[in-house]
Order: structure tokens, then C-alpha cells, then sequence
């Protein structure tokens, strides 16, 4: 579904231009939820961007379902970093911005926006303002404005980094059973290693800059999942484990680079 | 300890009562000499005698529709120019210095030539008016394009925005609060340029009812439609307060 061959990516810079992926292979297979991990600084983002056509590579080739991604595609549901909700519309509108674009009419998409709103628990805000929504509502709504179109391919870049750790949990379990409901492909990107094992099929994880896949570990605890019964198994402890001292081994080179 | 709140615009009114009774009090008494300084009841007898006689609305609605004008022309204008450079990096970085340049130029001083070309009615006041507003809405909208978020600007192109749908949905709506401040600013600026243009030449309005009546010595018909302009400028200002204060109530 989702394939990098031999990708580089690189920025130019003040002082010279940085490499941020090394010849990069990646693939995510329909249907799949894989995590992405690595030190700050290695290249996720990118990774993302390259997937979503912001960032062209200097060399190899990126596919979407099979075709070559030249320009946005509008079947990815990108998640970023930051966020980005439009502060001078409704949470409604903002919802239904995606279906407002594809020309989709206010009755419609107000109603979808509003079922999509109730489904993320975002019931009762359709006209607040994001400045009055929590961190996590923000989070959440930013989810549903994605969701409304449908996309078959979801990426999410560190979307619960900045939120407590209940409010991180409870969107995990929304992911999870989102996930489980809609059949869709997931990309995620985290630095949490807990995170990544709870939620994903495979976790990937990629060395200090530049990037590259240094190691892909799939995790076969059962589904369906919820972030409370998988915490606390021996198999989890026992994958954090292996995945943590590749990952310290990463970390620990990332620390040595300017 | 803390008396009941009384709203900013009681003490307003209050400074300028007392002001104006020490003025009154002080022509009257000679302390100052009402030939230069006039005093506020003569100010008022003209004003009373002007409205009877019809000339101060005349005058008024004269100056005011050249300001008004000047404002929509330069202010629609600028606002199509600061989006214009500020969505095409490479023109603005050819064309910014030369406007930072012209916008360097006294406007006022240009006001003979454009009586010269436009003659002494309306169209030379709208032009000198339109183009002081025009460089205050052509630097801000720049300055809003470009100070918009690019991340914001990212996600709404993620969600297959085109780029009109870009401008209209994110761009547009980002620079509203320097919209709303250039228009704050332009107000001012659009009277003054009617009114100073009415100065260098011209057969009504305002600064021309000024100007002459400077050359009469009649100081009470000066301030007269000077207090005209200041009580216009204030109530217009807070009208536009209260519309900036809906347009982004989001913020
Ligand atoms: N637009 C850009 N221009 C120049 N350099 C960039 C740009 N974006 C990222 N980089 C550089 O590329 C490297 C990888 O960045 P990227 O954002 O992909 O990292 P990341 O793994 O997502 O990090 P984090 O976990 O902190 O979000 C970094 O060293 C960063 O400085
Ligand atoms: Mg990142």
C-alpha cells in the first residue's frame, strides 16, 4: 500500500545541505497499522512528508497503492505534528473543511461533521471555537476533520505527544478500535516505544540521522487490543525490551551528533 | 479599596468638560485672548449658525464622501496588492523596494500635480486619499501573508485544497486582524488627505471651509469644523471597533 525504495532525502542548509534519509526502504501493506520510531531528529517527519508529497526525494521512488506520488494526495489522511486546526472557524466547520473543499454541500457535511464529532466524543463543541477546546479535544477533532473524506491511508505524526498520559491512553484506544472498525492503513510515528508496541502490527525502527530502517519487529500480541489488557502482559514487557536496547543503541548515537 | 467601575468613555467626556469650562472661563475673564483663541461658546454659536445655514453639512458630506472613497478605492486596492506580493515571493522581492520608495514620497506635496491633472473636484481628493491608504493596506496584508502559519497553510493543501482554495480559506481569513487594523489606521489617514487636499485647492468641503475660514480670522468656524472632524473620527473609530471586535471574535 504504502512503499519507499532506496529514498534519500536531503535539506539544504546554511551549513551545507543535510541528509535526513539514507536510502530508506519502507513498506506498509493494506490493512496494516505500523509504527514508526526513532530519535529525535532522524528523519519520521520526513518520512511522512516524502508519503504526502511535500517533500521530493533526491533519489529513489515512493509509491501510494501502487502508483508513484507526485503532488498531494487526497486518499491520505495526513495527522501532523503541530496542530493545525483553522482558529477562526467553528470545530464544525473545521470538521467539515475536508468535505467543504471537495465541494460537498453545507447540509451534508454539516450533518457528517456532527456524526463524526459525536463518534470522537467531541459532542456538544460543533461551535466552540479551537481556542476552547483542550489539547487532546484539539487532537481529537483534528482526527475527525481527517476521517470525514474517508481516507484508506492514515498517517499520524507523534499525535498525542504533548497530552497527558490518560488522555494519551483513552486516544490510543480510539485509534485501536477506529483502526479495527474502518479496516484503513496506518502510519504512525512516535518516539514512545509503549506506544508503538500497544498500538501497531510492526514497529519499525529507524537509526540516528540519517535515516535508515535498522531493524522491523512485528508484534504479535493479540487483537483486538486495548491499551489496559496489553500493557501489562510478560509478552509486551518482553518486546519493550528487545525493542528498547536497539532503540538506547540509536538514542545513544543521536546524542554524539551536533 | 475600589469605587463602582465607570467605563472609559464617562471620563472622556468628563476630561473635555472641564476642559472646555476652563477655556470658557479663561476667554471670558482674559486670561487668554478669545480674537486667537476663540472660546467654546462662540465655537458653538457658529456651529449652530453654520447647520441652520446648511453650509457645515455641505461641507461635511462633501469632504466625507471624497474620504470615503479614497478609502474604499485605495483600501481595496492595497488589500488586492499586499495579497497579490504576498502570495508571489519572487515579484515582491523585485517590486517591495520600489514601493517601500514611492511610499517614502510626501503624498501631500504630490497634491498640486494630481489638482493639475484631476482639477478641483472630487477625483483629485480620492486619488491623494486613496493613495495614503493604499500603502498602509498594501504593507500589512504583505506582512499578514507572510506572518501566516505555514503548518496551517500545509494541512488545508494535505486536505486537497487547491490554491484559490488555499487563498479564500486560509490565507484570507489569517490576514482579517491586519485588515481590520489597517482599516483602523486608514481612517484617519483618508480624512486628512481629503481634507489637506481640499487645502491646496478646491471650491467645497471642509478643509477648503477651514481655509477660508483662517483667511476671515474666524478662529470659532476653525475649530468649529476641526471638533467636527475629531467627534467624526472618534465615532467612526469605535464603530469599527465594535465590527473588528464580531469579524474576529474567534481570536
Ligand atoms: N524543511 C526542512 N529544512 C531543512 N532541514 C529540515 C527540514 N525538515 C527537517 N529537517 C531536518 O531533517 C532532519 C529530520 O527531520 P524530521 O523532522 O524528519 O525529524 P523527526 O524524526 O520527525 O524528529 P522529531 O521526532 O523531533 O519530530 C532534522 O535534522 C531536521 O533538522
Ligand atoms: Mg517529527
Amino acid at each position: 500500500m504504502l512503499e519507499l525504495n532506496n529514498v534519500t532525502v536531503t535539506y539544504p542548509g546554511g551549513a551545507g545541505s543535510l541528509t535526513a534519509l539514507d536510502h530508506m526502504d519502507l513498506q506498509v501493506d493494506r490493512g496494516e497499522l505500523v509504527a514508526l520510531v526513532g530519535p529525535s531528529g532522524c528523519g519520521k517527519t520526513t518520512v511522512l512528508n516524502v508519503l504526502a508529497g511535500q517533500v521530493k526525494p533526491a533519489a529513489g521512488t515512493v509509491r501510494l497503492a501502487g502508483e508513484p506520488v507526485k503532488g498531494v494526495l487526497p486518499s491520505v489522511g495526513y495527522i501532523s505534528q503541530a496542530d493545525t486546526l483553522l482558529p477562526w472557524r467553528s470545530v464544525l466547520d473545521n470538521v467539515a473543511l475536508a468535505m467543504e473543499l471537495r465541494g460537498v454541500d453545507k447540509k451534508t457535511r454539516r450533518e457528517r461533521a456532527r456524526a463524526l464529532m459525536a463518534q470522537m466524543g467531541l459532542a456538544g463543541f460543533e461551535e466552540s471555537w479551537p481556542r476552547e477546546l483542550s489539547g487532546g479535544m484539539k487532537k481529537r477533532a483534528a482526527i475527525a476533520r481527517v476521517l470525514a473524506v474517508d481516507p484508506a491511508i492514515l498517517m499520524m505524526d507523534e499525535p498525542f505527544a504533548p497530552l497527558d498520559a490518560l488522555t494519551r491512553q483513552r486516544l490510543q484506544d480510539d485509534i485501536l478500535s477506529l483502526w479495527e472498525t474502518t479496516g484503513c492503513t496506518i502510519l504512525y510515528v512516535t518516539h514512545d516505544l509503549t506506544e508503538a508496541i500497544t498500538l501497531a502490527d510492526r514497529v519499525v525502527l529507524l537509526s540516528a540521522r540519517p535515516g535508515r530502517v535498522v531493524g522491523t519487529y512485528a508484534i504479535d500480541l493479540p487483537r483486538p487490543r486495548r491499551v489496559m489488557d496489553v500493557k501489562f502482559s510478560p509478552r509486551f514487557v518482553e518486546l519493550e525490551k528487545t525493542i528498547w536496547s536497539a532503540l538506547s543503541r540509536e538514542l545513544a548515537a543521536a546524542e554524539g551528533q551536533p | 479599596m475600589r469605587g463602582p467601575k465607570v467605563s472609559p468613555g464617562v471620563w472622556t467626556v468628563l476630561v473635555l468638560a472641564v476642559l472646555c469650562l476652563l477655556w470658557q472661563w479663561a476667554s471670558a475673564g482674559g486670561q487668554i485672548n478669545p480674537f486667537y483663541f476663540s472660546s467654546p461658546s462662540a465655537i458653538w454659536g457658529s456651529f449652530r449658525s453654520l447647520l441652520a445655514a446648511g453650509t457645515l453639512q455641505k461641507h461635511f458630506i462633501v469632504t466625507v464622501k471624497e474620504a470615503g472613497l479614497g478609502l474604499v478605492c485605495g483600501g481595496v486596492l492595497g488589500t488586492l496588492a499586499g495579497l497579490f506580493l504576498g502570495t508571489h515571493p519572487r515579484v515582491s522581492a523585485a517590486l517591495m523596494p520600489l514601493l517601500t520608495g514611492l511610499n517614502g514620497v510626501p503624498k501631500l506635496a504630490l497634491g498640486p500635480l494630481f489638482i493639475i491633472w484631476l482639477g478641483l473636484g472630487l477625483r483629485s481628493k480620492v486619488l491623494i486619499a486613496g493613495l495614503m491608504v493604499f500603502f498602509v493596506f498594501a504593507f500589512n496584508l504583505y506582512a499578514g501573508i507572510r506572518s501566516v502559519d505555514r503548518s496551517l497553510v500545509l494541512s488545508v493543501e494535505l486536505l486537497g485544497a487547491t490554491r484559490g482554495q488555499v487563498l479564500r480559506k486560509v490565507l484570507w481569513p489569517a490576514s482579517l486582524p491586519w485588515v481590520m487594523a489597517s482599516l483602523r489606521t486608514a481612517l484617519g489617514l483618508s480624512l486628512s488627505g481629503a481634507i489637506v487636499g481640499e487645502y491646496l485647492g478646491a471650491s467645497r468641503g471642509m478643509g477648503w471651509a477651514i481655509s477660508a475660514a483662517g483667511e476671515r480670522y474666524d478662529t470659532a468656524q476653525v475649530l468649529c469644523y476641526v471638533f467636527v472632524i475629531v467627534v467624526l473620527v472618534i465615532v467612526l473609530d469605535c464603530v469599527l471597533r465594535g465590527v473588528e471586535k464580531w469579524v474576529l471574535r474567534w481570536q
